[in-house]
C-alpha cells in the first residue's frame, strides 16, 4: 500500500493551518526532525573573497628554469616565471527567510514553533555544500581557466614548454590497482618547467557506493583482490565519502598541494548571514517574526591541480 | 630523450650585457602573431609584420628586426602601436629546433627559420636561406634540464646581421 502524501499550506510565513498537530491537545510529546546536513565538500574549496559582484582571478609563480653554465665574465642569462591562467566567476545573490504569524503561535500547543525557523542556517550549508559538489560533478564537461575541462589529459602547463598534463585517469572500476595507478600518476605529475612538483595523493575521496572499496584499500594489510601474501603498502589511506557526488562509480585522488594550488574557490562577497527581519510591522502587526539568510557567493573551478578522477566502471 | 614542445623564441641574454631595448612601433593591420615571433620592419610602409619561414633568394624578405612581447590579433588599422623587442646582433635567444636533435656539428652553422602557424622555429635543414646562427645547443650549457638526445631540441642562435639589417620590401 502506498504512503498517504502528506499535504500542507504552503503560505510562505507559517500559519496554524498547516500545524494543524502542534495545535492538538492530545499531543503528549513534539519531536524535532532536524535538517543534519553533512558538510563535505566545503573543505576542498580554498575560500577567496571578492570586492564585486565580477569575480576574477590569477595565479602566479616563482618556478624557474635550471641553471646554465656560466663563466665569471660571461654576460648573465636571464630567466623568468611563467604567467598564469585567470579565472573569473559571477556573485550570485541568494536569500530564503521564514516567519510566523501571531495566531500560529499563541495556538501552539508544542512551544516549539519559533524553533521551527532554526533550519535557515542548516538550509544555507546544504546549498552550500551542492554547489561545491556541482562543481566537481560537471569538471569533467566544463572547462576551466586553460580552456581545457577540469578533469582532461591536455591541460597546458603555464608554461607551455613543459607541454600538457592530465588530472583524468583511464576509466575503471576501483580497485587496489586503479587506486595504486591514480597515486602512481599523481606523484609523477610535472610542475610548469617539468620538473617533479611534489603532489602526493592523501586522500581518497568517493561516491557512497564506492565507500566499502575504498576502506578495503585503506585497512587492507594484504593487496586487495588478490590471493597472494604480498603486503599492501598504502594502508591507511585517509577515506573521504562525499554524499553529494552524483557518479556511483567515479573515484577521485586528493593531493598535499597548498590552497592556492588546488583549483577550487568559494567566492564569497557577503558570508551567510543570518538577519531578523523588521516584524511586525506597521503593513503586517500580526506577522510575529521572521528571519532571513542571505549570502552572495560563487563557486569557481580554475585548474584542478591538487585532484585527479577516475571516472570509474 | 625526450620530444620537447617547441614554443616561440625566448630572449636569454646579450653578449654586450645589455637587456632587451623595447620599442613602440605601428603594425600590420592584418598581422597575427604570438609572444615570441620574430617580426620584420617593412621598408615600403614601416609596418611591422611577422616574419616568414626563410624561403627567399635573398636575405630582403627573410628580415629579422624585431621580436613580438605579447600575442597580436588582427587590428584591421595600420594605426595600432605594440611594444616590440628590438633585435640586435648580440641578443642570444632560445629557439627550438624545427624537428631533429641538435648535434655539435651545428655549432657555429647558419640555418633558416620556420614559421608554421605563428609558431617560430630553427630549420637546421635549410641552410640555404640563413638567417640565425647556432651559438650552441642547450643542452651544452643547460645540465639535466636539456639533452643532447632531445629531438626538437633548443638551441642558443643569434640572429645574423644580415637578416637584421635586410629592408624587407
Amino acid at each position: 500500500m502506498a504512503a498517504t502524501a502528506l499535504y500542507y499550506a504552503k503560505t510562505g510565513v507559517m500559519v496554524e493551518n498547516s500545524y494543524a498537530d502542534l495545535r492538538d491537545k492530545a499531543m503528549d510529546v513534539f519531536l524535532e526532525r532536524s535538517a543534519q546536513v553533512p558538510l563535505e565538500g566545503l573543505q576542498f574549496f580554498n575560500k577567496e573573497t571578492a570586492d564585486t559582484l565580477a569575480f576574477k582571478g590569477t595565479t602566479w609563480s616563482n618556478v624557474l628554469n635550471h641553471p646554465r653554465r656560466l663563466s665569471d665574465t660571461d654576460p648573465r642569462s636571464f630567466d623568468q616565471p611563467a604567467p598564469g591562467y585567470d579565472f573569473s566567476g559571477t556573485i550570485i545573490t541568494y536569500s530564503n527567510a521564514v516567519a510566523i504569524t501571531d495566531t500560529m503561535e499563541k495556538t501552539d500547543r508544542s512551544g516549539k514553533v519559533r524553533s521551527m525557523m532554526s533550519g535557515l542556517p542548516d538550509s544555507g550549508r546544504s546549498f552550500i555544500e551542492y554547489g561545491c559538489a556541482d562543481v566537481i560533478n560537471n569538471a569533467g564537461t566544463t572547462a576551466g581557466s586553460d580552456g581545457s575541462y577540469g578533469f582532461a589529459d591536455d591541460h597546458y602547463h603555464e608554461d607551455a614548454r613543459a607541454g600538457t598534463w592530465s588530472n583524468t585517469e583511464s576509466a575503471g572500476a576501483l580497485t587496489s590497482t586503479t587506486f595504486d595507478t591514480m597515486r602512481l600518476n599523481m606523484k609523477k605529475r610535472k610542475n610548469e618547467k617539468g620538473f617533479p612538483m611534489g603532489i602526493n595523493l592523501v586522500s581518497l575521496v568517493v561516491p557512497l557506493d564506492k565507500e566499502t572499496k575504498a576502506r578495503e584499500i585503506s585497512r587492507a594489510d594484504k593487496i586487495p583482490e588478490t590471493s597472494t601474501n604480498a603486503p599492501w603498502v598504502w594502508t591507511g589511506v585517509n577515506v573521504i565519502p562525499w554524499r553529494y557526488i552524483t557518479s556511483t562509480t567515479a573515484f577521485y585522488g586528493w593531493g598535499d598541494l597548498p590552497p592556492a594550488m588546488w583549483g577550487l574557490h568559494y567566492v564569497v562577497l557577503t558570508e551567510p548571514t543570518i538577519s531578523k527581519l523588521a516584524f511586525p510591522s506597521a503593513t503586517y502587526p500580526h506577522v510575529k517574526a521572521g528571519w532571513e539568510i542571505y549570502m552572495q557567493v560563487d563557486w569557481v573551478m580554475s585548474q584542478l591541480k591538487n585532484m585527479h578522477r577516475n571516472a570509474g566502471a | 630523450m625526450a620530444a620537447l614542445t617547441p614554443v616561440n623564441p625566448a630572449w636569454v641574454r646579450n653578449t654586450g650585457g645589455a637587456f632587451l631595448e623595447r620599442k613602440t612601433h605601428l603594425v600590420d593591420g592584418e598581422a597575427v602573431w604570438y609572444a615570441g615571433a620574430f617580426l620584420k620592419q617593412k621598408i615600403a610602409d614601416g609596418l611591422l609584420y611577422e616574419a616568414s619561414t626563410s624561403a627567399a633568394s635573398g636575405v630582403a624578405a627573410d628580415a629579422i628586426t624585431h621580436i613580438a612581447l605579447s600575442d597580436l590579433t588582427a587590428q584591421t588599422v595600420d594605426t595600432t602601436l605594440v611594444e616590440v623587442g628590438v633585435v640586435t646582433a648580440e641578443d642570444i635567444f632560445e629557439i627550438n629546433s624545427k624537428s631533429a636533435a641538435v648535434t655539435r656539428a651545428s655549432n657555429g652553422a647558419s640555418y633558416g627559420l620556420d614559421v608554421t602557424s605563428h609558431l617560430h622555429t630553427i630549420d637546421t635543414t635549410n641552410a640555404t636561406h640563413r638567417v640565425l646562427r647556432v651559438v650552441q645547443p642547450t643542452w651544452a650549457e643547460r645540465d639535466f634540464q636539456d639533452n643532447s638526445a632531445d629531438t626538437l631540441a633548443r638551441v642558443m642562435v643569434r640572429v645574423l646581421a644580415a637578416a637584421i639589417d635586410a629592408q624587407a620590401a
